[in-house]
């Protein structure tokens, strides 16, 4: 069974920047929860690797790039958003 | 006499071994510092082999080719996900340096986020065409800092 996390951003929001601003993204919509599968918002175009890693820093310290990135899909209508946020996962 | 002549024949060899202890001394100091210099010169081309490979096709083509396709549409930014991409890849490549050198790394590392970070929020903060004029003007500053800091590290190194 997959576990989904659909991110929420301001819907004027195109881009995501800051590791800190990542950070306190996953702290407030992720948690302590179980999750396989993270949605990026289609309104949401750019995702910058600041933001990637601040957002997976607690996974990639606990469970390291590998396991993220073979066990946590990333979903975006956004092409772009799923390989630039998958090539920042390091 | 014959006591002069022994004694003028004492100075002289004191005076020969001497001089071979001196030349031999000379001879050791120079062979360390050619040593030295072949070493150094060996570090430095195997450093400049590294910043080759990790900088030069990025600051002779992807970020000068990727910065033209940047234009301005209907008062945004368009046609810079290549420049963003870039910034990424640029900050991935440097983490030799991160063991090599980490004040250079992390200088670079920084430059390289402020203008991934500026580009992916862009066109949220602009509202007219002269904000984007602006815009255009902000990201060659951004590039400008990565070449400066780039080229600052490497050159004491030639």
């Amino acid at each position: 069974m997959s576990n989904v996390i659909n991110l929420e951003f301001d819907k004027t929001l195109t881009g995501l920047a800051g590791f800190e601003y990542g950070e306190k993204v996953f702290k407030q919509q992720v948690g302590n929860k179980e999750f396989d599968t993270i949605v990026f918002p289609s309104n949401i175009e750019l995702v910058a690797s600041s933001f990637t890693q601040g957002f997976f820093k607690t996974l990639l310290e606990k469970k390291g790039a590998d396991y993220i990135l073979n066990h946590i899909k990333i979903v975006s209508k956004n092409e772009n958003v799923v390989r630039k946020v998958r090539s920042d996962i390091y | 006499m014959i006591f002069i002549k022994l004694s003028v024949g004492i100075v002289l060899n004191v005076v020969a071994v001497v001089l071979s202890v001196v030349s031999l001394v000379f001879t050791q100091i120079n062979r360390r510092k050619n040593e030295e210099l072949t070493l150094q010169i060996s570090r430095q081309t195997l450093e400049a082999k590294f910043y080759e490979s990790i900088f030069e096709e990025m600051l002779v083509l992807k970020i000068p080719e990727s910065r033209n396709k940047i234009c301005i549409v209907d008062n945004k930014i368009a046609h810079h996900l290549d420049l963003f991409d870039i910034m990424g890849e640029l900050k991935k490549k440097s983490i030799y340096f991160r063991y090599r050198n980490k004040d250079f790394y992390n200088s670079l590392k920084e430059s390289c986020t402020l203008l991934e970070d500026y580009l992916a929020k862009v066109n949220d903060n602009i509202d007219s065409g002269v904000e984007a004029y602006d815009s255009l003007g902000r990201i060659d500053d951004y590039i400008q800092e990565i070449y400066k800091i780039i080229f600052e590290n490497y050159l004491p190194h030639q």
